[in-house]
């Protein structure tokens, strides 16, 4: 799989990250290693089909946003700004970068 | 399955095995994985192995049962709140996959030759192993506690007709009766799980039978979320639900079936009408036939790649394996297997093995409308599975109502989701 970075207004944040970011294949099994957890709560692909909001087709500067909103506690939450504690720009990029790919 | 359909599907296994497996392993292009166990581990190994590995990988599932029923949710059912029904689940999903689901019971591994052997009589070849085997109960460690006590003092630890069993003892209660929660000193599976069954059997007994009362006589004296379930009961249930630590009365080390009463290590005895005893546990036995138990009981891994440290070319993963500081929970066992499944196949293909990432959320439910939770994401940091620092902890002490109220309402969707994730 090609590694999605998004439509071309991923932004600054985005770029910036990806510097910091695993290169290649490398990076692209990390990201899906880090995506794959959030599967177990947003459903399959992200495709969620009760109560947790789905977090599929979306473009990877805006799950970047709302990962760093969460981890920085700017958006509120449940457990989001719990686990969103737990990965760092580099990892955020990476899962973004993957679920914004993943069908 | 018949017996017939299992030789040409063994007949078959072994062509397979003959036309690609060796040649294909040693190019690097992909290979036999035997996942054995369809609960939340296996089922998920199984699933994300063949969706990563397509056609270059042949996938087979090998579970006793039909269906599986979740231990997760399956105190919903005691509670009321929902069928044994509703938290089954089949393979058929798995199977339009493309999933071979054997519906049989692993007797045999040989790891020579590398094949496993069923009840059933089927010998199916691996190039790698993935053990899921979930847990087995000690007996004996209670005294006066075995298989055939537990048809009369339910442990309800593996969901189904025990959870069914349970449901019926508390249904034929009276009122004003005493049920008694016994759980065990850890490690076991689902460390808030007792006491989120505390909570949904007080849920029933306040609807239906309110002048009943829940005594939990635990081999521990803390446990997990435990100033939020405090905090939850006395808000919801009042008195109805007391907690006897193991520092007053000491373990629980005897069971008297007959007189429906356990006995601790201080030679206290808590008599009830309905007793529910959740005894030490194990990894399942499929982890004993394959000869990756240790001395503890667990099976010990690697915890970057979960390949037994003791067979090569077998992992295990979820309640079975010694994946601290990871719980033993549905959750952890779902992340693992899709984990494992994405590094095997890539090991198959002769690309090298990403660095794991895992993560947890626990739900539980005080009340139908009062959930809490507790959440970790965990990294492979300096040659260690580590919970990373800062990430999750357990929902706010004192949250309104409204947060409670949402939480509950994300425990269903999660539930939703993870099965749809594994099954469906």
């Amino acid at each position: 799989m090609k590694l999605g970075y998004g439509p071309a207004g991923a932004g600054l944040i985005a770029a910036a990250l990806v510097a910091v970011a695993p290169v290649g294949a490398q990076a692209e099994s990390s990201g899906r290693n880090l995506a794959l957890s959030c599967f177990s709560c947003h459903g399959p692909a992200g495709k969620s089909p009760d109560t947790i909001p789905a977090i599929n087709g979306k473009n990877k500067a805006f799950i970047v946003k709302e990962m760093v909103g969460f981890r920085d506690g700017k958006r509120k939450s449940t457990v989001m700004q719990r686990i969103a504690k737990g990965y760092s720009d580099a990892e955020i990029s990476a899962l973004a970068g993957y679920l914004a790919t993943v069908k | 399955m018949s017996r017939l359909t299992r030789r040409e599907f063994t007949a078959a296994a072994g062509a397979s095995a003959a036309a690609f497996a060796a040649p294909a392993v040693a190019q690097g292009k992909g290979g036999r994985i035997v996942v054995v166990g369809g609960g939340f581990g296996g089922a998920s190994a199984a699933k994300y192995a063949k969706m990563f590995g397509g056609d270059s990988v042949d996938v087979t599932l090998i579970e006793p049962n039909k269906t599986f029923y979740t231990c997760p949710f399956s105190n919903l059912v005691l509670g009321g709140l929902r069928d044994i029904g509703s938290i089954g689940h089949g393979f058929d999903a798995m199977k339009k996959r493309g999933v071979k689901v054997v519906q049989d019971m692993v007797t045999g591994v040989d790891h020579a030759k590398k094949t496993v052997t069923t009840a059933g009589g089927a010998s199916i070849g691996w190039d790698r192993l993935i053990l899921s085997p979930g847990i087995d109960f000690q007996w004996g460690k209670i005294k006066g506690y075995d298989a055939a006590a537990a048809e009369k003092i339910p442990h309800a630890w593996k969901a189904g007709p025990q959870t069914v069993l349970l449901r019926k003892q508390l249904e034929a209660m009276a009122d004003g009766g005493v049920v008694i929660l016994a759980p065990p000193a850890n490690p076991f599976r689902c460390p808030p799980g007792p006491y989120e069954r505390a909570s949904m059997i007080a849920h029933y007994l306040k609807t239906k039978k309110p002048k009943s009362k829940v005594l939990i006589v635990d081999s521990k004296d803390k446990f997990s979320k435990m100033p939020l379930f405090l905090e939850g009961w006395k808000k919801v249930y009042g008195p109805m639900i007391e907690f006897i630590p193991q520092s007053k009365d000491g373990p629980v080390t005897e069971v008297d079936v007959g007189g429906k009463t356990v006995i601790t290590e201080f030679g206290a005895k808590h008599k009830g009408d309905v007793v529910n005893l959740i005894p030490p546990q194990k990894a399942g036995k499929v982890a004993d036939i394959a000869g990756v138990t240790a001395k503890s009981g667990w099976a010990p891994i690697d915890r970057r790649t979960f390949a037994s440290t003791m067979k090569k070319d077998v992992y295990v993963i979820g309640d079975a394996s010694i994946a601290s500081p990871m719980p033993k929970s549905g959750f952890s066992a779902s992340s693992q297997g899709k984990v494992v499944a994405a590094g095997v196949v890539d090991s198959l293909a002769g690309k090298a093995v990403a660095d794991p990432s895992f993560a947890n959320t626990c739900y539980s439910l005080v009340a139908p409308e009062y959930g809490i939770s507790v959440a970790k994401v965990y990294a492979w940091q300096g040659g260690k599975l580590v919970g990373v620092k800062g990430s999750g902890g357990v929902s706010p002490k004192g949250a309104p109502a409204s947060f409670r109220a949402e939480e509950a309402r994300y425990a269903s969707g999660w539930y939703a989701s993870i099965a749809a994730d594994i099954w469906g």
